[in-house]
């Protein structure tokens, strides 16, 4: 229904930030301070970055719940090889093993054909059972500025993770719109079986999807551990709902088939926004969770609300049309 | 057909040769007071695993038993000196079943996948149980009438033995002949076919996720007779061996064929698994690793059966 560039579909969450802002700046002065905007930016790079290759699996109709566990390795392992190898091989490595990863995730759904959501939990487990044997439980640090500087440091006034989203998300809509990657990617979330039939070599693709989460996860554990001079096997438990619910309430179907590399970055400024704000508001930590978890639910439910709406709408047309034909029956959700 | 029987009986098989090997291993694992242990460990799972079964046969999932359970331990801590143990429970009975009922509501009514509906509600069910006991201990040391949960008896049984044989014959029973178990697999192997033929779809699916919402209370209890105390962190991953089990035990994921018998022996695996391990002296992080590696191995298995089945006919 999309046909306007500008619809409100596709800019509703840029202006759920913009009106989010508003309202902050008008009741507390703090938001009234470019700093904390700034801050605001560097926060939502570390959930953004594996975001960015997160949409690219929802839309591909997967998901990957792994990755906050995965984050917890590929920091653990970072933070170890940093000293010895220098900042940019710790990259190299960092990314390189998130992809292997990812790789096994992808093996697991696209090989041996097991859900991904199921087959993504168990690894949950198992790579955070793998971070807490290496490390012993205990966490591993360094603290040498060249490092840190990468998650706390900004280049010209703007904090340097977000010159990493910034970049990676353009390639990613680079990838995702303009290359033939990208375009089997969107067919196989609209119609796995279409996709099939045209000759896109699925498993394939989807292993190459999960690929990429891992390595954008690596990018994003380098960030992180930079961020916190340290990484450990506990580090980040619930990771994987911040990268989920930024990708969706950036609009990305859950039923998979459309998305926005760029929506998602949006959204997860939205969601560092509203950590920022229920701090300075000092709401409880554990209600945070509520608040984040009725967000997460109306975020989802977006989708089934504009299809119950578009429904309704068609119904009424055809009765108008036909009013002898009885309306067809209740339809739930597939479970 | 002997590969049909294989595939019934497979679980019990390996079931019985993990218990043999430990048993050689192990010989503590024999011991009576053992063996009651892990049978009381066994039905924490099994008992939610039974509602698994429905919602699994049915097509879909539930994700947020963990913080059911979390919940109930909470609940159970801070009411039970009130309220006394059974008056305590009638409660949390009452609790899980309007979360589930919501967990239901949220699925048909906002028409949200029952993962993502229920990995939401996850999050703020666990919200609940630690703004609800300020995130501390509620203990129940003095409080021992709870105690009858786990170390009671039922008619000379051990009650969590007992309790486990009730809620399984009742499963077995519920999905073998009455209507609702008809309407559940009909659901779970063709929802566009379901809905066509006036299954109501929507009352059915509301009724699973209470299904599974109070059987967790069950475990809950169950838990919190052994703990002794109740906490909003416990019961992190409690969902994904409840799953496990359901899954090991024979219902396929993609719905429509449920296995009550073999969900039970499934849970009793796991426990055997663990408790082995346990004695073994393995820590906590290897058994975890273990589990996760044996759910990975029943998964493939399930998808190399489904495809052979799909291959023959």
């Amino acid at each position: 229904m999309a046909t306007s560039r500008f619809s409100l579909r596709e800019r509703g969450i840029l202006i759920a930030l913009a009106l989010f802002w508003a309202v902050c700046a008008g009741t507390n002065t703090m938001f009234r301070d470019v700093s904390t905007y700034l801050s605001i930016l560097r926060e939502s790079s570390f959930v953004g970055v594996c975001a960015v290759g997160m949409t690219f699996c929802i839309i591909s109709g997967d998901f990957d719940l792994s990755v906050g566990s995965m984050l917890s390795l590929l920091g653990i392992a970072c933070v170890a090889i940093v000293g010895h190898t220098g900042l940019f091989l710790a990259l190299v490595f960092v990314t390189l093993l998130g992809a292997g990863c990812g790789l096994i995730n992808g093996a697991l759904v696209a090989l041996l054909r097991i859900p991904a959501f199921i087959a993504t939990l168990a690894m949950y487990f198992i790579y955070r059972a793998l971070a807490y044997i290496v490390t012993n439980g205990q966490p591993v640090q360094f603290q040498e500025p060249w490092f840190t500087e990468v998650g706390n440091g900004s280049l010209a006034g703007v904090p340097t993770p977000f010159l990493f989203l910034v970049a990676l998300a353009a390639g990613a809509t680079y990838v995702l719109r303009r290359t033939p990657f990208g375009r089997y990617v969107l067919a196989i979330g609209n119609s796995r079986r279409a996709s099939e039939i045209s000759g896109i070599r699925i498993a394939r693709v989807r292993l190459a999807i999960f690929t990429l989460v891992g390595a954008f996860t690596g990018v994003a554990a380098l960030l992180i551990s930079s961020r916190m001079w340290s990484a450990n096997s506990g580090m980040k438990i619930g990771y994987e709902f911040d990268v989920i619910a930024a990708v969706v309430l950036g609009g990305t179907s859950l039923s998979g088939g459309k998305g926005s590399v760029a929506n998602t970055v949006v959204a997860a400024v939205f969601f560092a926004s509203l950590n920022t704000a229920m701090n300075m508001f000092h709401v409880d930590s554990y209600m945070q969770r509520v608040v984040i978890g009725i967000v997460l639910l109306f975020a989802f439910s977006l989708t089934g609300i504009r299809s119950f709406v578009a429904e309704r709408l068609r119904l009424r047309q055809e009765s108008r049309e036909a009013p002898k034909v009885a309306p067809g029956g209740e339809s739930a959700a597939a479970p | 057909m002997l590969g049909r029987l294989f595939e019934s009986y497979f679980i019990y098989l390996v079931a019985a040769a993990t218990f043999a090997v430990f048993a050689i291993l192990t010989p503590t694992i024999l011991t009576g007071a053992n063996i009651v242990n892990l049978l009381t460990n066994a039905a924490m799972v099994a008992i939610a695993a039974a509602g698994m079964t429905f919602a699994i046969t049915g097509g879909g999932f539930d994700l947020s038993i963990g913080s059911i359970l979390a919940l109930t331990t909470c609940v159970l801590g801070k009411l039970v000196p009130h309220l006394g143990a059974w008056g305590a429970v009638a409660v949390a009975l009452l609790v899980g079943g309007v979360l589930g009922a919501v967990n239901g509501l949220i699925v048909t009514k906002l028409r949200i996948q029952t993962f993502v509906a229920t990995l939401s509600t996850m999050i703020v069910y666990r919200g609940f149980a630690l703004i609800y006991t300020g995130g501390r201990d509620a203990t129940l040391y003095a409080n021992l009438d709870v105690k009858y949960f786990t170390g009671g008896e039922l008619l000379g049984i051990p009650f969590p033995i007992a309790l486990t044989a009730l809620v399984f014959l009742v499963a077995y029973g519920a999905y073998r002949f009455t209507p609702f178990g008809v309407r559940v697999r009909g659901i779970g192997s063709n929802l566009a076919a379901a809905q066509v033929s006036g299954i109501p779809v929507d009352s059915t699916l509301i009724a699973i996720f209470v299904l599974t919402a109070t059987t967790t209370v069950l475990s809950g209890t169950l838990l919190t007779s052994q703990l002794l105390t109740g906490n909003g962190r416990v019961g992190l991953g409690f969902e994904l061996e409840v799953i496990t089990a359901t899954i090991l035990g024979g219902t396929s994921l993609s719905g429509g064929r449920g296995n009550v018998w073999g969900t039970l022996v499934a849970a009793l695996l796991l426990t055997i698994i663990a408790n082995g391990l346990n004695l073994l002296g393995l820590p906590d992080q290897y058994q975890r690793l273990a589990k996760g590696l044996i759910f990975i191995v029943a998964l493939a298995l399930d998808s190399l059966l489904r495809r052979f089945r799909e291959r023959r006919s």
